[in-house]
C-alpha cells in the first residue's frame, strides 16, 4: 500500500519537462498544490491540540483578537457554541480565515498568529460552523467545515492508495454563505457540531473547564480583590494592549459560571516590577507578584495561583511552576508563598504553538536570565518576609511571656530566681530579633526589651533583698522575742526566693553568689520536670531541706 | 400577561416551545425570561441539510441574545411525550422527584408553535393524533406548575378528523341549547375549517388541562394568514393548578367557550371575524373579550359596540 502511495505522489507531481538541461547546475521546480497532502491536517490537529481544551482557547483566542469583552462558552447537546461580541468578520476575512497556516494577524498585536487555531476542532467534532457579523455590512457571513467528510474521505483515500491534496479536501469540504443578519449586533458564533462522545465528556466537566480557563485564558479579576485595581492599572500602563474578557460558562444544564480570578485572601499590596532587557534597557517583561500576608504558603485552595506563570497578551504560557527554579532557599518553598505574573511583552519571544513554552531563541535566554535575577530577589524578598514573620512572633511570645512576669511581680507571687532566669532567656532572644523584625514593630521591639530590662532589675533586687532579710534574721535570731514570731515566719517562707540555698544557710552553711545560683538552676530543672507550687514540687524540696538538716542541722 | 405571570412568581420565566431560528418571540419577551429550552428538528435523509442549518442559526440567535438556554432536537410532541429528546436530554427545568415517578417540567411559557416548521406527523399514538396526545402529556407534565401556554396550529393538517370526533363527543354533554352552534361547527366546509379547530382545541384543552388538575382561562383565538397562504389559528390559555387534587373546574362553561370569538389578524390589527356560529350572541362576546391579552381587549370592544351595534 506504502508503496502505492509513493508512486501515485510521484506520478502527479514531478514534471517531465522540468529536468535540469545541464548537469551540475540547480534548479527550482514548481510545487504543485497537489503535493501538500491532507494528512498534514490531522497530524497538525492531533498533534497540536490535544486536549480539547485546547481548541476551546484557540477559538477564544480568535475572539480576544476581535476585540471581544465578553466570550460566552455553552455546551447544549453534543454541541460546543462560543459566542463572543469582537468586532466579527465580513465575508472576505472569513474566506482567508479559512486558510491553512497562513495569517495575516501582526504576532505583536495578535495572540494567534499561526493560521491554523481555526482547524483545532478538527479531531473533536464532524462540522464546524462560524456565523459572523461585521459592523457596516449587510448580510452575516457563514463558514462551513465538513470535519466528518474530510475524515471519512482521508480514510477512503488512504483505503484506496490515492493521496488527497490539502487544497481539494479544504475545497471540497468547506462551504461559505451570506444570510440575513435578524439583530445586526456584530460578533462570531463558533459552533462545534457533534462533538465526539469521548471528547464531550471533558467537556462535560465544567469544573475542569472552568480550571482550565482561569488558568490560561485572560479573565478578569474578581472586584471583591482587594489589589485588583492597582495590578490591572499597572498592567494597562506597561503591558501594550493589555486586555481581559468576561467569560461566561454555561457547560452544566441550566448553570451559568462567571469566570473570573479568585479573590485569594490576606495577600499583601503588589510588587511590581519592569524586566529590562540587560543591553538596551528595554523592557522585556512586566511582573507583578503578592506575597501571603500570613507569612506561610498561600493556601492549597488556591494551588493554581501558587507562583508565577508567564504570559504573552494574557494567554498563558506553560504552568505556574515554570519559575520555581529560580527559588534557591529551603527547597523553593517560598515560591508557594508568591502569586503572580510575568507579562512577556518582548515581541522576539514568542510562545511554541503548544503554548506550554517559548521558542527556543537568543531573545527567550535572555529573558530567562533576566527573570532569573527576578526571582532570585523576589526570593530574598521573601526569605526577609519569612524572617520577619518568624521575629513577629517571637516577639509577640515575649510580649506574653513579660505580661506574665509583669503581673507576678505585681502580685508578688512566683520564684524571683525562675522569673530571672526566664527574664535573662526574654532579653536574650529580643535582642537577637531586633535587627529582624519588621519596621512596623521595631518600636515594640524596644519597648519590650526596655520592659524586660525593667522586670529584671525589679527581680533581681527583690532577690538581694531577701539574701539580706536571711541575713540579718540569722545574725539576730538570738535576740528575737519569742510573741509575733510565728506570722513573721510564715510571710517571710512565702517570700523566700531561694529555698535550696536558704534551707542550707538554714543550718549554718554560708552560701556564696555563684553557689546560689546553681541551686536557681536546680530548682529552674526541677521547676522544668515538676511544676513550682505543685505537692510533688514542694515534696523534693522539703526532701532536700529535711536531709541537709538531717546531715548538718544542729544537735537538739 | 407575561409580565403580571414573572411578578406573580418573583423571577424570570423558563420557555419551552419551538421559537424557530428567529426566535422572534423570545426576542419579543426576552424582558421577562430567564431560561428557553428551545426545541426543534433534525431529520436525516434529504432533510438534514436544512434541520442542521436551522439549528445553527437558532442557536446563533439564542446566543447573540444572550440569554441562557438548551436546545433539544427532535419532533416537540416526541419530547414532551418521552421526556427527553433523540440525543436523550431532558428539558432542563423538571422535577424528577415527583411521588409519581412522573418525570414532570417546570416552565412558565409553553409555546407550541407547529407553523415553526416542526412538520406533522400523522402516526397515531392511542388512537388519537399524535400532537393531541403530546398536548395531553403536556399537562400531565406542567401539573403543579402555573403556565401560560401558546398554541399555533395550522388548518390544513390532519388534526381534522380528531377535531370533528371531539366536538362530536363534547356535543353529548353540553346543554341542548348549545348544540346547535356546535352542530355548525362540525358542519362547516373545508375552507372554514379554523372555525371547527377554534371549537374544538378550546375545548379539548380545557379538558385536558382540568383532568391534570388544572383551572383554565381560555382567550379568544385568533386566526391569521402564515407562511405559504396557510391559515393559523393561534390559542392562548393561561393555565393554574388546583389545590383540590380532584375536582378542578374552569370558571368559564361549555357556554362560554363555544361563544368565545374567533378573532382574525389582517393588516396588523386583531377585531373579530365578522362571520360566526349561527345565533352568536355579540353582546355576551362584547363582555368575553374584556380581558384579552395584550391590551387588546377595549379595541376589541369598541370594535364590537360599533359593528354590531352593542352597547356596553
Amino acid at each position: 500500500m506504502k508503496r502505492r502511495i509513493a508512486k501515485q505522489t510521484q506520478e502527479a507531481t514531478v514534471d517531465a519537462q522540468a529536468r535540469p538541461a545541464a548537469p551540475g547546475e540547480f534548479m527550482n521546480i514548481e510545487v504543485n498544490p497537489a503535493d501538500i497532502g491532507a494528512d498534514l491536517l490531522p497530524i497538525l490537529s492531533r498533534g497540536l491540540y490535544t486536549d480539547p481544551f485546547h481548541a476551546i482557547r484557540e477559538y477564544v483566542q480568535n475572539s480576544v483578537d476581535s476585540g471581544a469583552a465578553v466570550v460566552r462558552i455553552k455546551l447544549t447537546g453534543n454541541s460546543i457554541v462560543i459566542r463572543d461580541d469582537g468586532g466579527g468578520m465580513s465575508f472576505d476575512d472569513l474566506v482567508k480565515a479559512r486558510r491553512f497556516g497562513v495569517s495575516e494577524k501582526d504576532p505583536t498585536e495578535h495572540v494567534g498568529f499561526r493560521g491554523i487555531g481555526i482547524y483545532s476542532g478538527y479531531d473533536l467534532c464532524d462540522r464546524l460552523v462560524i456565523t459572523t457579523y461585521s459592523r457596516g455590512d449587510t448580510m452575516q457571513s457563514v463558514l462551513e467545515f465538513n470535519f466528518a467528510a474530510m475524515k471519512k474521505r482521508l480514510d477512503a483515500d488512504k483505503r484506496n492508495g490515492v493521496g488527497t491534496p490539502l487544497h481539494d479536501l479544504l475545497k471540497k469540504h468547506t462551504r461559505f454563505k451570506i444570510e440575513p443578519s435578524l439583530t445586526k449586533i456584530p460578533g462570531t458564533t463558533v459552533e462545534l457540531e457533534e462533538v465526539s462522545s469521548y471528547h464531550i465528556r471533558s467537556l462535560r466537566d465544567s469544573d475542569a473547564l472552568h480550571k482550565y480557563i482561569l488558568r490560561n485564558l485572560p479573565v478578569d479579576f474578581d472586584q471583591q480583590f482587594e489589589h485588583w485595581d492597582t495590578i490591572k492599572k499597572y498592567l494597562r500602563e506597561h503591558v501594550p494592549g493589555y486586555r481581559t474578557v468576561k467569560m461566561i460558562l454555561e457547560i452544566r444544564e441550566g448553570e451559568t459560571r462567571h469566570v473570573v480570578r479568585p479573590t485569594i485572601p490576606q495577600l499583601d499590596a503588589p510588587a511590581t516590577r519592569l524586566i529590562k532587557a540587560p543591553g538596551d534597557g528595554a523592557t522585556i517583561a512586566v511582573l507583578w507578584a503578592c506575597l501571603h500576608k500570613k507569612r506561610s504558603r498561600i493556601p492549597d485552595a488556591y494551588e493554581d495561583y501558587h507562583g508565577f506563570t508567564y504570559r504573552t497578551k494574557g494567554f498563558a504560557v506553560g504552568d505556574s511552576g515554570r519559575m520555581q527554579l529560580f527559588f534557591r532557599h529551603g527547597g523553593s518553598t517560598l515560591y508557594a508563598w508568591y502569586t503572580g505574573e510575568v507579562y512577556v511583552v518582548d515581541d522576539r519571544v514568542i510562545p511554541n504553538t503548544e503554548r506550554d513554552d517559548f521558542e527556543a531563541n537568543a531573545a527567550y535566554d535572555v529573558l530567562k536570565s533576566q527573570i532569573k535575577l527576578a526571582m532570585e530577589e523576589l526570593d530574598d524578598a521573601g526569605l526577609k518576609f519569612q524572617s520577619e514573620g518568624r521575629a513577629a512572633k517571637k516577639l509577640k511570645e515575649s510580649q506574653r511571656k513579660l505580661r506574665d512576669i509583669e503581673q507576678k511581680v505585681a502580685d508578688k507571687i512566683g520564684d524571683p530566681a525562675i522569673m530571672f532566669s526566664a527574664l535573662e532567656d526574654i532579653i536574650k532572644d529580643l535582642k537577637l530579633q531586633r535587627t529582624k523584625l519588621p519596621a512596623e514593630l521595631k518600636d515594640e521591639g524596644k519597648a519590650a526589651e526596655k520592659l524586660a530590662s525593667d522586670l529584671r532589675a525589679q527581680v533581681h533586687k527583690t532577690i538581694m533583698d531577701g539574701q539580706k532579710r536571711r541575713t540579718g534574721r540569722d545574725t539576730g535570731s538570738s535576740g528575737r522575742a519569742g510573741g509575733g514570731g510565728a506570722t513573721d515566719q510564715k510571710a517571710d517562707e512565702e517570700q523566700r526566693p531561694l529555698r535550696l540555698a536558704s534551707a542550707v544557710e538554714e543550718v549554718g552553711i554560708q552560701v556564696s553568689e555563684p553557689i546560689a545560683k546553681v541551686f536557681a538552676l536546680i530548682e529552674e530543672v526541677l521547676a522544668a520536670v515538676l511544676r513550682p507550687g505543685t505537692r510533688e514540687f514542694s515534696a523534693v524540696l522539703e526532701g532536700i531541706e529535711s536531709g541537709l538538716s538531717d546531715e548538718f542541722g544542729a544537735e537538739d | 400577561m407575561l409580565r403580571e405571570l414573572r411578578n406573580k412568581k418573583g423571577r424570570p420565566l423558563r420557555y419551552f416551545g419551538m421559537p424557530g431560528p428567529a426566535i422572534e418571540d423570545v426576542r419579543d419577551w426576552s424582558k421577562e425570561l430567564g431560561f428557553v429550552t428551545a426545541i426543534d428538528l433534525l431529520r436525516s435523509g434529504s432533510h438534514e441539510e436544512g434541520d442542521r442549518e436551522r439549528l445553527r442559526r437558532l442557536k446563533h440567535s439564542l446566543m447573540e441574545q444572550g440569554i441562557a438556554y438548551q436546545v433539544l432536537r427532535g419532533f416537540v410532541e416526541d419530547v414532551i411525550l418521552r421526556g427527553y429528546d433523540i440525543d436523550g436530554q431532558q428539558p432542563v427545568h423538571r422535577n424528577e422527584r415527583d411521588p409519581t415517578g412522573i418525570l414532570r417540567f417546570c416552565y412558565d411559557i409553553v409555546n407550541l408553535d407547529f407553523l415553526g416548521g416542526a412538520g406533522y406527523r400523522s402516526k397515531a399514538v392511542t388512537g388519537q393524533p399524535k400532537r393531541l396526545t403530546a398536548i395531553k402529556e403536556l399537562f400531565r407534565r406542567q401539573r403543579g406548575t402555573e403556565f401560560v401556554f401558546l398554541l399555533t396550529l395550522n388548518v390544513r393538517n390532519t388534526i381534522d378528523t380528531a377535531a370533528c370526533e371531539h366536538l362530536k363527543q363534547w356535543r353529548t354533554r353540553v346543554d341542548p341549547t348549545l348544540q346547535s352552534a356546535i352542530d355548525w361547527y362540525v358542519s362547516v366546509n373545508a375552507g372554514k375549517t379554523k372555525y371547527r379547530l377554534k371549537a374544538a382545541i378550546l375545548a379539548f384543552v380545557q379538558r385536558m388541562a382540568e383532568d391534570e388538575g388544572f383551572v383554565v382561562r381560555c382567550y379568544p383565538p385568533v386566526a391569521y394568514g402564515g407562511t405559504a397562504n396557510a391559515t393559523m389559528v393561534h390559542f392562548v390559555f393561561r393555565c393554574e393548578p388546583t389545590l383540590d387534587p380532584f375536582h378542578s373546574i374552569s370558571s368559564q362553561s361549555d357556554d362560554d367557550l363555544v361563544r368565545l370569538p374567533l378573532l382574525c389578524f389582517e393588516s396588523g390589527v386583531i377585531q373579530p371575524e365578522l362571520e360566526q356560529h349561527t345565533d352568536f350572541d355579540w353582546k355576551h362576546c362584547h363582555r368575553a373579550v374584556a380581558d384579552a391579552p395584550n391590551g387588546f381587549g377595549p379595541s376589541l370592544q369598541s370594535f364590537i359596540e360599533e359593528r354590531f351595534t352593542v352597547t356596553p
